[in-house]
């Protein structure tokens, strides 16, 4: 969160883009004020608030599964486009 | 290193002590790693789990006419964002290409530094109607502005949460 008032008449780049909205009739896809509206809402949704990370800065969440590493027979699976194994070479790099 | 494996870990450094032209590098480190079996390994790499705050509801975004992909007349199926050198190729006007851009709206980055070529890159700047360019301080590129919008700082801004993946989550 910030440290000091912004100097002059410099902006958030939030702010910018709100406003080239507003001219340009986007508003729908802005619909908070400013980029605090949103970190609350965005927070609530999981249980935390704007509020609370003020007040604690950094908040630690477990993990959803217990599978920090592979089991020992665990057949891996990789987000490749070769069946879900290693790529040792680019086969989109080919094409 | 073998004999260690799978706990082994090829670093494949910091971002700072990247200098842009590593993509073999990485790709030779990350083999390594393959090969070391250091992926989601004890003493490895461990596994990455996905954690996004919520984004907040909003109508279908308009689909744009035209895309920077109009501008090569092949697919460039890899590459998500445009490759740097296409940000030059897409603005300078040619006959064999069915693109030009006319204006660039430049976020906190020094393309006259960051983009391989500045020779390309001041002729296709050359070839522009309009440059925006949104900074914090003067920079390279803040000098070939048509309209610089001046952001604050980052000790005067909030910006969005940033979510660290370790062995717990971390939300900051």
């Amino acid at each position: 969160m910030p440290a000091a008032e912004p100097k002059y008449d410099t902006k958030p780049a939030y702010w910018m883009a709100r406003q080239l909205s507003l001219k340009l009739g986007l508003e729908a896809y802005f619909p908070h004020e400013n980029l605090e509206d949103l970190l609350d809402w965005q927070l609530k949704q999981i249980g935390s608030s704007l509020d609370e990370m003020q007040r604690i800065g950094v908040k630690t969440f477990p993990r959803q599964a217990d599978n920090l590493y592979f089991a020992d027979n665990e057949e891996a699976e990789f987000m490749t486009n070769t069946g879900k194994k290693l790529n040792f070479y680019s086969t989109s790099f080919c094409k | 290193m073998a004999n260690a494996s799978p706990a082994v870990i090829i670093h494949p450094g910091r971002h700072v002590t990247w200098y842009g032209d590593d993509t073999q590098r990485l790709r030779a480190v990350a083999i390594l790693n393959a090969l070391l079996g250091s992926w989601g390994r004890r003493g490895g790499f461990y596994r990455s789990e996905r954690f996004e705050l919520p984004s907040y509801p909003h109508p279908e975004f308009p689909v744009p006419k035209r895309t920077w992909r109009s501008a090569f007349p092949w697919e460039i199926s890899s590459c998500r964002p445009c490759p740097s050198n296409g940000i030059y190729d897409a603005t300078v006007p040619v006959a064999t290409r069915d693109c030009n851009f006319k204006g660039w709206i430049i976020n906190g980055t020094n393309l006259i530094e960051t983009l391989p070529n500045q020779k390309q890159t001041i002729e296709a700047i050359n070839n522009l109607d309009l440059i925006v360019v949104i900074d914090t301080m003067p920079m390279e590129i803040t000098g070939w502005a048509d309209i610089i919008l001046p952001e604050c700082t980052y000790l005067e801004r909030y910006d969005a949460v940033r979510q660290v993946l370790t062995a717990n989550h971390r939300l900051l």
